[in-house]
């Protein structure tokens, strides 16, 4: 810019470190100690960087206590969830969007199902144990991928019900309505014009209710048991009666937010793309 | 465009329709945007709907295509009530305003969506995309998107996806006005050409009197939800029916001044700003045949029918020099007649200075008489 002073040019990056230290040293910290033995971990005062790296934690955790089967129950329950909550918010969401309710009925539904997120999920907890305990055509629901899934899907479905009316709103009317004089139906329209268009947000918002089933913890605490354990349940379980295995609970920490990373980095162009509707403007 | 190049052949799907609006009405909540609309549109006529912006003619339009319901009243296409069809059983093809092209898919993709809704076969698909750009003059785009033209390719892009399906029936709104002025008065030629060649039944909404005249076998003048009159453009602009037609065809719009009904020595006469004048031929006669208690008049008389002169004589109103416009090949003369103002369109060497006298002065049998009450038109004739 012009006529900044030395001091203007450089404050912002001195200030845009500062930030990304706080936010990168607990990350720094859990990968540092997960390559830390047990006699280094209790050291005082703490070693900044690790002095004898060890490969321990990590063998303990998959091959000892196989860790991974966690990852893939979280896996899978994440896309159980995220899959649920896309399919149903984004229909929900483009009727929502498109058709006008009379009595400002639209705005009075979304308010409500936003509800489902202001009360505490713990409330939900019991009955759900108990319903998800209960034989249904034979099958249960408890401690099952399924189950978790479900539910997840069901509490994230406000987030992608906001976020989908957002995207499907930037769509331009006439866009649409050209489609149907075209001789489309509205089904088609949304499958052919309107899904294609909001694509980058449609990926975004699955990819945030994959994380946020990915990270879930008191469900699945609580309607999992040994079978459909995932990840978060599975890292606090490395507190044992008599002993805290701090060492495996870093590495426990780093292995499952790498997948979440890596995901996010090979998505981070496509989520970060605007939406593109050129037919109108430049 | 050469449309003589561009032949469905073999392929016609729809035939032209006559299209009809009866006692139709569209109201949202308590407003109501289009009101009693009754209109007739020929087979393969282009009619013009034209009115300023809110006075219901893209809500009519919209109505006609199935993206707004009908509050009351009957639309047909043909033969076929459409009230309750959706837009894709109408069988119509719509130019939006915004061109509306699927920014996602390449111009190739755009023209055949109607064709591929529609699910015709790949090599007729084919075929009939590479007709249309060559009509349209857009070949060499069919792999762009759409961000990736300019306004007028857009433009074109819209009007080949319209074409490429023979419809029963074109709807255009507006299609011209994201154009820049010279551009848009080519393609309004364009325009008319193809529509006369394929001569389908179109309706074409606009708010711009020049390509509402240009265009139209008909014109339909709507203000506030009402249809004001409907006619062929020359009809419409040499006898408009009421106040808000008289000003609103015409640039700059006719001049309409309040007038008392009065007598001169026994001859009708008219006072315009305290000035009694006579009026002669068939004004008088007309003024004549006036009921008794019709005191007061609008007079209506275009600025190309103004005679300004330097002298008063009888049938003029003095007045003063309000400013001088130069367009080049002609100038526009304002005259203050005592606080009514006066358009006159007179030669661009025509000599007239601001502040200067000149008095306003027209030709009785190219006047118009307004009712100042309801705002129609006083006379059968001219």
């Amino acid at each position: 810019m012009v006529g900044e002073t030395l001091f203007e040019r450089y404050a912002k990056h001195i200030v845009v470190v500062m930030v990304a230290l706080l936010v990168l040293l607990p990350v720094y910290w859990m990968v540092n100690m997960s390559v830390k033995g047990r006699s280094e971990f209790i050291a005082r005062p703490p070693t900044l960087v690790v002095q004898q790296p060890t490969t321990e934690n990590y063998y303990d955790l998959l091959v000892t206590q196989r860790f991974y089967l966690r990852g893939i129950n979280s896996l899978i329950v994440a896309i159980i969830a995220a899959t649920i909550a896309v399919t149903v918010g984004t229909l929900a969401a483009y009727a929502l969007a498109r058709f006008r309710l009379p009595k400002n009925f639209n705005y009075h539904l979304l308010f409500t199902i936003l509800t489902v997120r202001m009360f505490p999920p713990i409330v939900t907890v019991i009955p759900l144990f108990a319903f998800y305990n209960r034989e249904i055509l034979g099958y249960k629901l408890y401690d099952t991928q399924l189950g978790l899934g479900l539910i997840h899907g069901f509490m994230e479905l406000p987030l992608v019900l906001w976020m989908m009316i957002g995207f499907f709103r930037d769509i331009p009317r006439d866009m649409e309505e050209a489609a149907l004089v075209d001789g489309d139906s509205r089904l088609a329209v949304l499958r052919k014009i309107a899904i294609p268009l909001a694509a980058p947000g449609l990926a975004a918002t699955f990819i945030l209710v994959f994380i946020a089933s990915w990270n879930e913890f008191l469900l699945a605490l609580i309607l999992t048991g040994s079978r459909a354990q995932t990840l978060p349940i599975a890292i606090a379980g490395q507190i044992a009666q008599y002993d805290v295995k701090w060492g495996n609970m870093m590495a426990a920490g780093v292995i499952t937010t790498v997948p979440v990373l890596v995901l996010a980095l090979l998505t981070q162009r496509f989520l970060t793309r605007g939406l593109a509707l050129g037919g109108v403007t430049g | 465009m050469n449309a003589r190049t561009f032949r469905f052949g073999s392929h016609l799907e729809g035939q032209s329709a006559p299209v009809s609006f009866q006692q139709v009405a569209k109201r949202f909540g308590v407003v109501t945007a289009v009101d009693d609309l009754n209109l007739d549109v020929e087979n393969g006529e282009m009619l013009v709907l034209l009115g300023p912006s809110g006075c219901g003619k893209t809500t009519s339009l919209r109505m006609l295509a199935g993206l707004e319901s009908i509050s009351e009243g009957t639309i047909r296409i043909g033969e076929t009530v459409v009230n309750t069809l959706p837009p894709r059983a109408r069988d119509i093809a719509m130019v939006f305003q915004s061109y509306a092209l699927y920014s996602h898919l390449t111009v190739y993709e755009n023209l055949a969506y109607p064709l591929r809704v529609r699910k015709l076969a790949k090599a007729e698909i084919d075929r009939r995309v590479r007709d249309v750009a060559d009509v349209v003059q857009i070949g060499e785009l069919l792999g762009r998107k759409p961000r990736e033209l300019s306004g007028g390719q857009r433009q074109r892009v819209a009007l080949g996806r319209a074409i490429i399906r023979r419809p029963a029936v074109f709807l255009m709104d507006e299609p011209l006005s994201n154009l820049d002025a010279k551009l848009r008065q080519h393609t309004r030629g364009e325009l008319k050409r193809f529509q006369r060649e394929l001569a389908t039944t179109t309706i074409y909404v606009t708010h711009d009197q020049a390509e509402a005249m240009t265009l139209a076998d008909r014109v339909a003048i709507m203000d506030r939800g009402v249809l004001q009159q409907l006619g062929p453009p020359r009809e419409v602009y040499a006898k408009p029916a009421s106040v808000f037609v008289a000003g609103f065809l015409g640039s700059p719009p006719m001049n309409l001044l309040n007038a008392r009904v009065t007598s001169v020595a026994g001859a009708p006469a008219l006072e315009i700003a305290g000035t009694a004048i006579q009026v002669s031929g068939g004004l008088a006669a007309r003024l004549a045949t006036l009921p008794a208690e019709q005191n007061e008049v609008i007079l209506g008389v275009r600025p190309e029918e103004v005679l300004i002169r330097r002298d008063r004589d009888p049938g003029s109103v003095p007045g003063e020099v309000f400013v001088v416009e130069d367009l080049g090949n002609e100038r526009l003369v304002t005259l203050d007649l005592g606080g009514q103002f006066a358009v006159a369109r007179v030669a661009a060497d025509y000599p007239a200075e601001m502040g200067e006298n000149l008095c306003f002065g027209f030709d009785p049998g190219r006047a118009h008489l307004f009712d100042p009450v309801s705002n129609r038109r006083l006379d059968g004739t001219r």
